[in-house]
């Protein structure tokens, strides 16, 4: 879709003399612009046959706007005479009602200017002179890097105000940083991702993406964006946006790197934190302190783990942007494969809050999933320093199980039941035994029939009459056994996990 | 007037056509200056205009046996009707009501000659003669100044026959014509009732805005919206001077531009044009004789109050 030009391309301008629409259509199209033309001649303007001629040349005046509301009028009527659609006048702003509305009553549009001369030039660059509109934009780029931006969304505010466009980076899962108002939805579907350089044009917006050239990530791309751009526009701002993009590339590269270096300290961190076991070591108290890694009171560890080869590195920042504009109070980092962290919750949060955070750390797996293949552990709530370990660790070990629950999304939570719990333990044989032990305690009658029972039911698949003929009782008499066990542990036998989890107990309580 | 006029003289009143009377007669024309709203509230003498007539007579050693209006428009169109003892010609100065004094005719077309007598308060009077009308005009309204803000003028120095050329005839015979039709008409629609007084209907809308000149405060502009979406605008200073529609001057002073309530048919004058009166603006057409030469309507179009870019010539 090409755009003409028209208004909207001359407010689009960021040299325009300082223009401001005051009433009428904003897509009236214009070709060419007369300076403070006679509108005293009778008849309509020569060449200007109306319906036989192509859009007409803006008006440009040099003259404020007349105070009296009638001259206002005459100045509209007499430029609509002489064939005139579009006017730019000083103190346009200030024209009375009667003259706005007798401008949509010609369908004719009045803007706005503090510069004539700025806003005649604009026009020149548009229409004329496409080779000086993007010399004007490199040349007012150049300027931002005489500035030095405290990180990528700064440098991109810079290249934004310099230009007086939006500047957006956006890779194919969405928008990373962005200037603007927001790009619409669907915009990153609608980009070439394998192009070097591509135009988007929406009813909302029109749009230039450079490929961003750099090791440290891939399937990035610069855009540049505004509303109303004209074809002329855009071409200025692909020359533009290819010249800057080195220098958002060097930026990311800079970026990355400062990146790695710190989840490299915070991996190392977090490790160390782990190994302590409870023991103090004020120099890992001070570094996590540095990093407002709190101890006390309560959290809630995740971890995330990508499904297949996965670089861990990128997974964290997966993860850290998905959770950036979250509310939760999390820190994270890297441990072995995953990106691991945990919520912070303070102290005694209400269940309903931690239900929530839990819902919250699910909403942020979906929205990953849309690109990763990620799995993710979410440990048990804990408190304080040992409860740290704990659930961070719960976390890890959670997310290791989902890589393989597909059924569940790839995602384990350490629940109440213990279920779960039970066979992340199974991890660490000297914590098994005691775990089914107590999973079980409600079975232990003094002759362990019950257990006995389930043993045997779980042996042979669940198979009533199977388990009556092993133990050689009655097929009624199991039945009701294990109706017993069902209500003495609250389990439902239909759960496929559940019968594993209870058939391991079962066996490592009995000792074979 | 309404209340004055019915005891103050005697009924019927003739009124003489200029053709009729003997053109060497002298004539004067008198009105009351200055602020109407003081007039209103001001208990005016049952011959108003007796002293001044008088000195008129005295400086010019001649009786004055005959009278005519200054302005046929407005309240001055009934005054020479209190001028019991003379002949009361069908004439007037202007043919609408006018601000300023150096706008009657007889000073527009420089008749050699011409007094101006006015009340200067304390029972004073002032005689004027100049050849320049501005004069007049200054040193008239500072004399209503003196005089309380309103009084009584009178201008002579002429004849019945210089009426005849040098002013606008039969403002009385035409008043009455008009006054009737319109009356006739209160059932009418507002474009029924234009048609039937002989005026021009331009609009009819709603006040959308009042705007009010920044360098001049007595000048106002009237936005009012048709039905039809015209921008239709009203300038007015004491008088309505333009009608602009969709930026184009469509009627200026010397016409008389009307303002009638669109449901009551009530004349509205400038400071009952209010924000959402619902009216229609009408126009009739000024005295031809502004037209009949050259310089005549210079003296009250529009660009005489200072208003450029809407003059309309007939």
């Amino acid at each position: 879709m090409s755009r003409e030009l028209d208004c909207a391309a001359l407010l689009a301008h960021p040299a325009n003399g300082g223009l401001l629409h005051v009433a009428g259509p904003e897509n009236a199209p214009w070709a060419g612009v007369d300076i403070d033309p006679d509108l005293h001649g009778r008849g309509p303007a020569p060449d200007r046959i109306p319906g036989d001629s192509p859009a007409p040349p803006i008006a440009v005046f040099t003259t404020a706007l007349p105070d009296a509301p009638w001259k206002q009028d005459a100045l509209i009527r007499r430029a609509r005479d002489r064939g005139y659609r579009i006017l730019v006048v000083p103190g346009a702003s200030a024209a009375s009602a009667g003259a706005r509305e007798l401008t949509r009553r010609f369908a004719m549009t009045v803007l706005a200017v503090e510069e004539p001369a700025h806003c005649a030039r604009a026009c020149w660059q548009l229409e004329q002179s496409s080779d000086a509109l993007a010399l004007d934009y490199v040349r007012s780029v150049a300027a931002v890097f005489q500035h030095e931006a405290a990180d990528l969304s700064g440098l991109f505010r810079n290249i934004s105000s310099s230009i007086g466009h939006a500047a957006a980076l956006v890779d194919r899962s969405g928008t990373l940083v962005d200037t603007g108002e927001g790009l619409p939805d669907g915009f990153v579907d609608s980009v070439d991702f394998d192009a070097w350089v591509t135009r988007v044009n929406s009813d909302e917006v029109s749009a230039v993406t450079v490929r961003v050239q750099t090791h440290a990530r891939t399937g990035i791309r610069l855009v540049i964006y505004d509303r109303g751009l004209a074809d002329v526009q855009l071409r200025a701002l692909e020359t533009m946006a290819e010249v800057v993009m080195p220098a958002v590339a060097a930026r990311i590269t800079l970026d990355e790197l400062a990146a790695l270096t710190d989840a490299s300290a915070s991996s190392e961190l977090l490790r160390e934190f782990l190994e302590l076991r409870g023991a103090r070591n004020p120099e890992v108290e001070r570094r996590m302190a540095e990093r407002a890694w709190r101890t006390a009171g309560y959290q809630l560890g995740f971890a995330f783990r990508g499904i297949g080869r996965t670089d861990a590195h990128s997974m964290l920042r997966a993860v850290s942007q998905k959770l950036g504009p979250s509310e939760l109070d999390t820190r994270v980092t890297i441990l072995g494969r995953s990106a691991v962290g945990w919520v912070v919750l303070g102290d005694d949060p209400s269940a309903e809050r931690v239900e929530a955070t839990a819902a919250g750390l699910r909403a942020i797996h979906d929205e990953l999933r849309r690109s990763w293949d990620a799995a993710m552990g979410i440990g048990s709530l804990q408190s304080g320093e040992s409860g740290l370990r704990t659930t961070v660790t719960e976390a890890v070990d959670a997310a290791k199980v989902a890589v393989n629950r597909a059924s569940a999304g790839y995602r384990v939570r350490v629940d109440s039941l213990g279920l779960d719990q039970l066979l992340l333990a199974w991890t660490s044989n000297d914590t098994f035994l005691p775990a089914a032990e107590s999973l079980l305690s409600p079975l232990m009658n003094d002759s362990q029939d019950l257990l006995q029972t389930l043993t045997t039911y779980l042996d042979h698949e669940s198979v009533v009459n199977a388990t009556a003929a092993a133990m050689g009782i009655h097929r009624n008499t199991v039945s009701m056994r294990i109706h017993r066990v069902q209500q003495l542990l609250g389990v439902d036998f239909a759960d496929p996990r559940t019968r594993m989890a209870l058939h391991l107990a079962c066996h490592a309580v009995l000792g074979d | 007037m309404e209340l004055l006029l019915p005891r103050a003289v005697e009924w019927p009143i003739d009124v003489v056509d200029v053709a009729e009377a003997d053109p060497q007669t002298p004539c004067c024309a008198v009105a009351f200056a200055g602020s109407t709203m003081v007039l209103t509230e001001r208990f005016v003498d049952r011959d108003p205009f007796a002293r001044l007539i008088d000195a008129a007579e005295r400086w010019l050693g001649t009786s004055i046996p005959s009278v005519c209006a200054m302005e046929g428009g407005g309240i001055n169109a009934l005054v020479p009707l209190l001028c019991e003892g003379l002949m009361v010609v069908d004439a007037d100065l202007s043919g609408r009501a006018v601000p300023s004094l150096d706008q009657m005719s007889i000073f527009v077309d420089e008749l050699p000659g011409l007094i101006t007598v006015c009340e200067t308060g304390g029972g004073g009077l002032a005689v004027l003669e100049t050849d320049r009308p501005a004069d007049i005009e200054a040193l008239v309204r500072a004399s209503m100044v003196r005089s309380g803000g309103a009084g009584a003028v009178l201008l002579a120095g002429f004849t019945v026959g210089d009426l005849a050329d040098h002013a606008i005839t039969g403002h009385t015979a035409r008043g009455l014509a008009l006054g009737r039709a319109f009356l006739e008409s209160a059932e009418a629609t507002a474009a029924e009732a234009a048609d039937a007084i002989g005026a021009r209907l331009i609009g009819i809308g709603r006040v959308a805005a009042i705007d009010h000149d920044r360098d001049d405060p007595h000048l106002s502009v009237f936005d009012i919206r048709t039905a039809q979406g015209e921008v239709l605008r009203v300038v007015a200073r004491s008088e309505f001077l333009a009608v602009i529609l969709d930026g184009a001057p469509v009627a200026t002073a010397p016409d008389a531009i009307i303002a009638i309530d669109v449901l009551s048919h009530a004349i509205l004058e400038i400071a009952d044009l209010t924000v959402n009166a619902h009216v229609a603006v009408l126009v009739i057409e000024a005295a031809p004789w502004w037209w009949d030469r050259a310089g005549r309507a210079e003296a009250v179009l529009p660009s005489a109050y200072g208003l450029t870019g809407v003059d309309v010539r007939a």
